[in-house]
């Protein structure tokens, strides 16, 4: 089959950079994926970013949190074949988005005080999906190096990426852990969080924070929920952990599973 | 100690697409021959069994086998565009090459069917695997009585091989055959309308010596097995034909698996192929 | 069946001696509570009483993640990864382990449709069994795999003076005979001593029935309430079906090679427990629910056999003791076969 360079945008909204970062260290592989990618807008790479033009595929970074990151959300959805939320805060909302349950002038003034002034008009990081279509996600904080070229070799095969429905414990036991909620009841959310990272912390003998972010095809926070509270640990504390990297994630059937202990 | 005397299950042949035709708007027919010489002259398969397609790098797809092995050299296959690889597999082109592995599955007992009338009943996608049945019986004529085929879908464009259907019928009364094409939600379509179900006291077999075979979405097996046991045909030989997603074929994987302690069947290497007494034993089987 | 006899003062001895014929894997003890299957650097690190490894041995034929075969994507040339598979030793498995890879067999050597990566590796090992003392997760007794008569080369049973060996395949009979400084013949004392063991570890196991019912009891229990409740607090992490050691669900995938040059075919563990596991081309999915894929198991690990007659389950009691939400499979069972459905 005829194969033709495909054309592709990484842009950031909100964030640390680091999903963009984590593609750049690729190095090597970087150099071998441009034979058949054009990069036309890397905001983090080059100031040469070609952004009127049409994109196979565009990754984007960051959480929605300003009036600027929706226009550029939108821009690039336009002009996209495929839009891929490139890691936890575009997935997600990020680490930011923590404290969603309240409003975010409390925030605000809890953090900085009542004196302080902020010129810029923002508001609560919300994923990309809660602003435009988005076809696949690059899951991690940052995501691992290794997905960026499956999802561009995939895209320039004519298929498409398929999406990770294991839990990070899968990879967990293919790896020959010892698990850490088991030995020593820690809140390891590896049951709930999406694979692919090989299970990268509780190889560590630390318990998954669930940077991947929640599953998307499979709820089972609430039998997660429960485990914990077997463990001992205190409501709030579970659902803190719950709620890191997945600030908008549903978390009533949590409570109530909670609550009917 | 012996090491090389176990054969690769997973090993790809290389076959080419020779031609492709466009059936309906998600469906191709595809015609393949295997680049190996002999692999292309002695393969063969039953009606009813089904291929592990490859396209390297993107992945592999089960798919029934439409042709019917009594002719050699190739072999078709009727490909839904619903997934990752069929979508690739859908912008093949002459000469492009894929990945085959098998034939995998049990495949109708033809030879168990001999000296029967026969009933087809397909709906939609379902005509894929009864095409290759339809095809064996033609080429083996003297084998089987009357032969009536009912091929269903919701809109007379989704019929599968309505054209390949229609252009037999001139030789329907010389052969014995039956063909009926009906749709059940196009009401302006100028032919026969409804479900397959309301066509089968008129296919003219006989109900004591019938074999039937039904391929189709899962939820119409036991309504099409419930009319023709009301008919009054033997509950012997009513067959019908599974999917599910197989990554292997061999009956090691453990997908395709289904039901109960009892009766825990592998799709791949016990079926696709079932009977009703499988499916009145195998609760979860449909 | 041969007995004979290994002295404590010859036992590293004997590890050594064991390394001549391939590499090493023994238990280790790998944290506070976890042990498992490892390579043996040193023979002081190998643990002979354990109550069972997380991993169960099925790792080493049918590895938790391979490369099947690679793909040119230009030329379709189609190769295997250059596997130089060795001689290995697994010291220290479990009868019930040893059942369970007879019942890997059936599956991934079933005549006609040999795995060559799964036979080739299976070939190459050597198997020594360790009697194990049951804790309160096993029930290999009451599923006939507490006890097994082939399907090893060795088999050690502690007495007061060391091991007594049942020597079970003619590999085994070669070790003893090449390295015949190190065994010495039983006495009556360790015939004693050993029937002795046995009758302790046949007290031991917390479980006595039969599970010779266990499929009807299942089938008649399918809509038993108790599969809603279980299933609400189970985690769908896997842990049951991955650390189970007849569990062979894999899953596979291509991946492209940056420059596009070839693909690989990789596989993994797959388990039933995940969402997608009954998925099915265009969306539908047989197992959509958590209570279908847990009630799944419990059917699939009950089913039967046929070649070895028996059941999938060798009651090892991994899927209890490993899982994170604390279900027993067991507790489950004897449930269905106990609670009454019908209420007066």
């Amino acid at each position: 089959m005829e194969r033709r360079k495909l054309k592709v945008g990484i842009w950031a909204l909100t964030g640390c950079y680091g999903c963009q970062l984590n593609f750049v260290n690729l190095e090597d592989d970087l150099l071998k994926i441009v034979q058949n990618v054009d990069l036309e807008v890397f905001y983090m790479a080059t100031r040469a970013n070609n952004e009127e033009t049409n994109f196979d595929v565009s990754f984007i970074e960051g959480s929605v949190t300003t009036p600027e990151d929706e226009e550029e959300a939108k821009k690039a959805r336009e002009r996209s074949k495929y839009v891929v939320a490139l890691g936890n805060c575009a997935v997600n909302g990020g680490v930011q988005g923590f404290n969603s349950t309240q409003d975010f002038e409390t925030n605000i003034r809890t953090v900085y005080g009542d004196d302080a002034h902020f010129h810029l008009p923002f508001g609560l990081s919300k994923p990309l999906d809660s602003v435009i279509k988005v076809d696949f996600y690059l899951y991690g904080c940052p995501p691992e190096k290794k997905d960026y070229i499956y999802f561009l070799t995939t895209l320039l095969l004519g298929t498409w990426p398929e999406d990770w429905t294991i839990p990070v414990c899968a990879e967990c036991r293919l790896k020959g852990n010892p698990c850490v909620i088991i030995e020593r009841g820690e809140p390891c959310v590896g049951p709930i969080t999406v694979a692919g990272c090989e299970a990268r912390c509780p190889s560590h003998n630390v318990a998954c924070i669930g940077c991947r972010g929640p599953l998307k095809v499979v709820d089972n926070s609430d039998a997660m929920a429960l485990t914990f509270k077997g463990k001992e640990l205190p409501t709030d504390r579970i659902l803190d952990r719950m709620r890191l990297f997945s600030a908008y994630k549903d978390l009533s059937k949590v409570e109530e599973a909670l609550r009917n202990v | 100690m012996k090491t090389d005397n176990y054969t690769d299950l997973y090993k790809l042949n290389k076959a080419h697409v020779v031609r492709v035709f466009d059936l309906t708007d998600k469906e191709k027919l595809f015609v393949f021959r295997f680049d190996d010489k002999d692999l292309a002259s002695t393969w063969t398969y039953k009606p009813g069994q089904f291929v592990q397609i490859a396209v390297p790098g993107v992945g592999e797809s089960t798919i029934s086998i439409t042709s019917s092995a009594t002719r050699k050299g190739f072999f078709e296959l009727c490909i839904r565009k619903v997934g990752r690889v069929t979508s690739v597999i859908h912008k093949l082109r002459p000469g492009d090459v894929v990945g085959i592995r098998g034939p995998y599955g049990n495949g109708f007992p033809m030879e168990a069917m001999e000296g029967k009338d026969l009933l087809l009943i397909a709906s939609g996608l379902g005509m894929a695997p009864l095409r290759g049945v339809f095809l064996y019986a033609l080429d083996n004529r003297w084998l089987y009585g009357r032969i009536a085929l009912i091929n269903t879908a919701r809109y007379s464009s989704e019929l599968l091989f309505r054209e390949e259907l229609d252009a037999m019928l001139d030789m329907t009364t010389a052969e014995n055959l039956l063909i009926m094409q009906t749709v059940t939600r196009e009401p302006e379509y100028p032919g026969l309308k409804g479900r397959a179900t309301e066509y089968i006291d008129q296919t003219g077999v006989d109900p004591k010596n019938c074999a039937v075979i039904v391929c189709g979405p899962p939820r119409m097996y036991m309504d099409v097995f419930r009319k023709v046991l009301q008919l009054g045909f033997s509950p012997d030989h009513l067959y019908m034909t599974l999917e599910r997603r197989m990554k292997c074929g061999v009956g090691k994987c453990g997908h395709c698996v289904a039901g109960t302690a009892t009766n825990m069947v592998y799709m791949c290497k016990d079926g696709p192929v079932f009977t009703y007494y499988d499916i009145m034993s195998t609760p979860g089987l449909i | 069946m041969r007995y004979t006899k290994l002295r404590k003062e010859n036992f590293h001895e004997f590890l050594r001696v064991l390394e001549r014929y391939g590499k090493v894997y023994a238990p280790h003890r790998i944290s506070e509570k976890f042990y498992d299957f490892r390579e043996m650097r040193d023979p002081n690190d190998v643990v002979t009483e354990y109550p069972r490894t997380v991993m169960p041995p099925k790792k080493f034929f049918f590895e938790p993640l391979s490369e099947l075969f690679k793909v040119g994507l230009r030329d379709f040339s189609y190769s295997t990864p250059e596997e130089d598979i060795q001689p290995f030793v697994i010291f220290g498995v479990h009868a019930y382990d040893i059942k369970g890879l007879m019942i890997l067999d059936s599956v991934y050597m079933e005549p006609g449709l040999e795995e060559k990566q799964y036979a080739v590796r299976r070939q190459k090992a050597l198997i020594v069994g360790i009697s194990d003392m049951p804790d309160q997760y096993n029930f290999s007794n009451v599923r006939n795999a507490d006890w097994v008569d082939e399907g090893f080369d060795l088999f050690l049973h502690p007495i007061e003076e060391g091991w007594l060996i049942r020597v079970g395949s003619p590999t085994g009979h070669k070790i003893i005979d090449d390295n015949s400084q190190l065994f010495h013949g039983t006495t009556l004392k360790d015939i004693d001593d050993f029937k002795e063991h046995e009758k302790r570890r046949q007290l031991s196991f917390p479980m006595c029935m039969s599970l010779s019912d266990v499929r009807y009891v299942l089938e008649v229990n399918w809509n038993n309430p108790i599969w809603e409740e279980e299933a609400k607090r189970c985690l769908g992490c896997g842990n049951c079906t991955m650390t189970c050691p007849t569990c062979r669900c894999y899953e596979v995938w291509d991946e492209p090679d940056v420059e596009l040059s070839s693909a690989s075919r990789f596989r993994r563990w797959d388990s039933c427990q995940f969402h997608d596991h009954g998925l099915v081309a265009g969306g539908e999915n047989f197992r959509e629910h958590k209570v279908d894929r847990f009630r799944h198991r419990y059917n699939c690990k009950n089913s039967y056999v046929k070649a070895l007659h028996c059941d999938f389950c060798v009651g090892c009691g991994r899927c209890t003791a490993f899982c994170p939400a604390g279900i027993s499979y067991m507790g489950i069972i004897t449930h269905l076969m106990e609670a009454k459905v019908h209420e007066d």
